[in-house]
């Protein structure tokens, strides 16, 4: 091997290795394992922990965990299903816990995808794929970054099949290539359905592409054609669940939303970069009828995609922007060398490998005007030890058909955190607490929601295509007044932001412990757990305090 | 026919061998805190599960891509097989527990075979 050929591999090997250092790496403190979730800051990021902890308990995701699913049994597994196994299976290969495995995966992938998108630029030209690369540090960045730390990771998994996708795409003329389409768009639709409609627009366009440069022949339309089936196939069974449960649960409708409820990114983030995009989509327009220009049709693409929230996608096309780091980067790369040729025609890689590195350092560490950077967080999020362990008693130590409610806890409003007490659980509402501790009473009888996963509508499979929707049967149960005598366990905090809170959870917890049927089981700096021994019966007094 | 095969796998088994020991030290300094043991694990699994087998799917077109490129993008493929092929097992009640020591030596014989059998062919 020549040296510039080492040099490039010196120059990917740093650049996947500068992505895990400043993704998981500093949000990890550097550390692989620990002892709770870490850096979990959203409900989301512990519906797919507990669901993916659940599949790896069962076996197998015939059926969704029941304490995801409100207390339900035998609802059907019906989210899509391979972050949850790919998790599982490193978590049994590797000794980690699901809930770090399951974390590094988005991470992980992200990283492989930028150096996948990397052979894609690197088959219009080494040097742009070389100056492409520094964009992707801003998939750490802002608004981006929420999609890994709010627990987005399906369709970042989802985004990162679709990037090789797209290599496969490009690549039409590998024999038999359909075997990579219809693989990767498979893993797509399984990780994340929505991006698999995206990806086959995606497939229409290019198709006109080729046609565009009269390269599209039957050999092609066919090879095109035996991925499709080949999709089919893979997910013929995961489709019937798509089409019968979330076809009927969410149908698509058309939804205009300019920002929805979680941070994004925006066109005008990427600050000065912008003018290096636009030479870059401006360059690649005018190479358009001279050269093959594919990884413009999927940067620009997935642009336009990342703005379809004004054409109906709703939130769909913000979760898209996660990747524009990585979609965008052609776009940055052409802009950039289009004006180092002009500046110094005697560019080489060398040059644009040293240039790439002065480009990272800035948008790693710099923080300047207009540049846009690399947000660094290192933080345990939502979980801390104290929560971690009174849940993790609760799913060791109590009968799995027992029913917990929980009283007022800071981090109870991401209610996902509860499902991993492995146990159906309720939870009281703020609003009547704070009603209550008002009105300086003590109640046996509180305003109380269950939390769980209703985006399937807890699905019960009859027959192939046929399903209970036991949500809509069983609504009634899951809000309203509800009397806390008739739960098995009861879990206090004894710390909260607001002291009123804690105080209040104390002063019930010693309330019910003047019942001898009543025991506390569980004690640490934050928990108390309560075991009712005599559910139903009178457990406190109403009265004022 | 299937000597060229062996052949290329062994030429490449050097890159192979080095890209473990080059993923060994990028996770210990990436995950400086973390025990090696640990850090020898994660690598281990990776390359376990997508790194190997993605290697053998994409011998299939060895012809055609670089060393490289087919083991990187072969990590997708591997993680997709091994993603889409372990949520059917376990619909067939194969406990998922079994899956990342059995998924991989299936993936690599039929990534094999396959090379093997193109180059029957050609």
């Amino acid at each position: 091997m020549s040296l510039k050929i080492n040099l490039e591999n010196v120059y990917i090997v740093a650049v996947f290795s500068l992505l895990l250092f400043l993704g998981i790496g500093n949000l990890w403190g550097h550390k692989l394992s620990h002892d709770f979730p870490y850096s979990y800051f959203a409900s989301d990021a512990f519906q797919h922990q507990t669901r993916a902890e659940g599949i790896k308990d069962a076996g197998s995701y015939r059926n969704e965990p029941y304490y995801n699913v409100f207390g339900i049994s035998n609802v059907i597994g019906y989210y899509p299903p391979v972050i949850y196994h790919l998790a599982a299976i490193i978590s049994h290969v590797s000794g980690l816990e699901v809930y770090d495995t399951v974390y590094f995966l988005p991470f992980f992938f992200a990283a492989v995808a930028s150096l996948i998108f990397y052979f894609i630029i690197r088959k219009f030209n080494t040097n742009v794929a070389i100056l492409s690369m520094p964009l992707t540090v801003l998939l750490f960045y802002n608004g981006a970054y929420t999609g890994f730390t709010w627990g987005n990771w399906p369709s970042l998994l989802a985004q990162f099949f679709l990037v090789a996708f797209f290599w496969a795409l490009v690549n039409y003329e590998l024999n038999r290539n359909f075997i990579l389409l219809g693989i990767f768009l498979g893993a797509v639709f399984m990780s994340h359905s929505s991006e698999a409609f995206f990806a086959g627009f995606v497939l229409i366009i290019f198709s006109f592409y080729l046609l565009f440069r009269k390269s599209l022949n039957l050999s092609i339309i066919k090879n095109f054609a035996l991925g499709l089936i080949l999709v089919v196939i893979i997910s013929s069974y995961y489709l019937v669940i798509f089409r019968y449960v979330w076809m009927e649960r969410q149908p698509y409708t058309f939804s205009v939303i300019k920002e929805w409820g979680a941070p994004s990114l925006f066109i005008a983030d990427f600050g000065i970069l912008l003018i290096f995009l636009g030479i870059g989509l401006i360059s690649g327009l005018l190479l358009f009828k001279s050269k093959d220009v594919a990884p413009l049709i999927i940067s620009s693409m997935m642009l336009v995609f990342g703005y379809s929230n004004y054409v109906g996608f709703g939130d769909r096309a913000f979760q898209l922007r996660y990747f524009w780091p990585i979609y965008l980067s052609f776009l940055l790369g052409l802009g950039i060398y289009q004006i180092a040729k002009i500046a110094y025609p005697k560019w080489s890689q060398a040059h644009s490998i040293v240039f790439a590195t002065i480009i990272f350092v800035l948008l790693s560490f710099a923080s300047l005007p207009l540049l846009p950077s690399y947000s660094r967080i290192s933080n345990q999020g939502v979980m801390d030890s104290y929560h971690w362990q009174a849940l993790d008693w609760l799913s060791r130590n109590t009968e799995k058909d027992s029913t917990i409610y929980f009283f007022y806890g800071d981090i109870y409003n991401q209610d996902a955190v509860l499902r991993n007490s492995k146990r159906a659980h309720k939870l009281v509402i703020p609003q009547d607490y704070v009603d209550a501790i008002q009105k300086r009473e003590i109640r046996r009888f509180y305003d109380t929601e269950s939390p769980g996963d209703g985006g399937g509508g807890a699905a019960v499979r009859k027959s192939l295509t046929k399903f209970t929707f036991k949500l809509d049967e069983r609504e009634k149960e899951f809000s309203g007044r509800t009397d806390i005598c008739k739960y098995n366990y009861l879990v206090f905090d004894k710390q909260a932001s607001q002291q009123a809170f804690a105080q209040y959870n104390l002063l019930l917890a010693s309330e019910l412990l003047k019942k001898d049927f009543v025991k506390l089981v569980f004690e640490n700096e934050i928990s108390i757990v309560l075991k009712n021994n005599k559910p139903g019966e009178d457990c406190i007094e109403q009265r004022s305090i | 026919m299937s000597k060229e095969v062996f052949d290329k796998i062994r030429e490449e088994s050097a890159y192979l061998g080095i890209i473990a020991l080059v993923s060994i030290i990028i996770f210990k300094i990436i995950f400086y805190n973390e025990s090696m043991i640990n850090v020898l694990r994660i690598v281990f699994s990776l390359l376990w599960l997508f790194g190997l087998p993605g290697y053998f799917l994409m011998l299939h077109w060895q012809e055609s891509l670089d060393f490289r490129e087919r083991f990187v993008v072969g990590i997708a493929l591997a993680a997709a097989v091994v993603g889409i092929s372990s949520y059917y097992l376990g619909l067939i009640e194969i406990n998922i527990k079994y899956h990342g020591f059995m998924l991989p030596p299936i993936i690599i014989a039929i990534g094999l075979v396959s090379s093997i059998m193109k180059k029957t062919k050609v």
